[in-house]
């Protein structure tokens, strides 16, 4: 018992740390200096849009450049695909909503609704615990919950809808 | 419903232990690299979980391919000894197995 509440603290910080939402930043694609930042050298390398560089993996550079990539440099390529490619979704043109989908709500609400699982992923951390707490409003809040994110009424905490399906 | 104690299933089981491995290896090392993303935390959440990245991991730990492994998964150097003391030990527990029902089935 002792574990199994450990356990869901545990899915609840993690989940709610990474749907945590960031303020859009500004695009910025200089590959060459990401890769500079992060340590890595793509001298041998011209001409990279950002397709390539996100599918770039220490065998194919060694492929194109001969040259063979330490631990190190492995994880910083790994680290600045992650940062080039978050900033990617959360700036994407034509896709700037709130990134949250309908299916992924709806997902959440069935499965771990009793949770309140849905509303940490909507960003209302506070009724989240609530429902945590009260097993979803005895079961009534989060079948609530469940209809009206099928009906696309409730909306994020920021005030966008969720992406329909 | 299965007899999984049959000789024939038990060996059916010692057969795939040795020949996963041996097929992967056969495989080439980027055999897994340029593929979709069957985990739920990607596709939903654009978001990869801890365990993305683990094939392609191990299928370059296999082949020798250490900074490979490192750059999709490092957590595979952790779990390819895991699985791989597991896999022998359920390897050695059905070959017993194996031998004592055959065994039995000779005396009887």
């Amino acid at each position: 018992m002792k574990h199994l509440f450990t356990l869901i603290l545990f899915l609840m910080v993690s989940v709610s740390s990474s749907f945590a939402t960031d303020k859009p930043l500004e695009v910025k694609f200089d590959l060459q200096q990401v890769s500079k930042e992060a340590g890595i050298d793509l001298s041998g390398m011209y001409n990279l849009t950002v397709e390539d560089f996100l599918a770039l993996s220490p065998s194919k550079i060694k492929a194109k450049t001969g040259k063979k990539l330490s631990f190190k440099e492995a994880i910083a390529l790994k680290a600045a695909q992650k940062k080039i490619k978050k900033e990617f979704s959360t700036n994407a043109p034509g896709g700037a909503g709130s990134g949250k989908t309908q299916l992924a709500a709806f997902l959440l609400c069935f499965f771990l609704g009793f949770l309140g699982v849905h509303r940490f992923y909507m960003g209302y951390v506070g009724i989240g615990i609530i429902q945590l707490l009260t097993l979803g409003g005895c079961g009534i809040w989060a079948l609530i919950d469940l209809v009206m994110i099928i009906t696309g009424d409730l909306k994020t905490k920021s005030g966008e809808d969720l992406e329909p399906w | 419903m299965v007899n999984w104690n049959h000789p024939r299933v038990i060996m059916a089981r010692l057969v795939l232990y040795v020949l996963v491995p041996l097929v992967l290896l056969i495989l080439p090392a980027s055999y897994f690299d340029d593929g979709g993303s069957i985990c739920l935390s990607v596709l939903l959440f654009n978001k990869e979980c801890y365990a993305c990245g683990m094939t392609r991991s191990i299928m370059h730990l296999i082949h020798l391919d250490f900074t490979d492994a490192v750059y999709y998964n490092p957590i595979g150097f952790l779990v390819f000894p895991l699985l791989a003391y597991m896999w022998i030990k359920y390897f050695l527990k059905d070959w017993r197995r194996y031998n004592k029902v055959r065994l039995n089935n000779a005396v009887l």
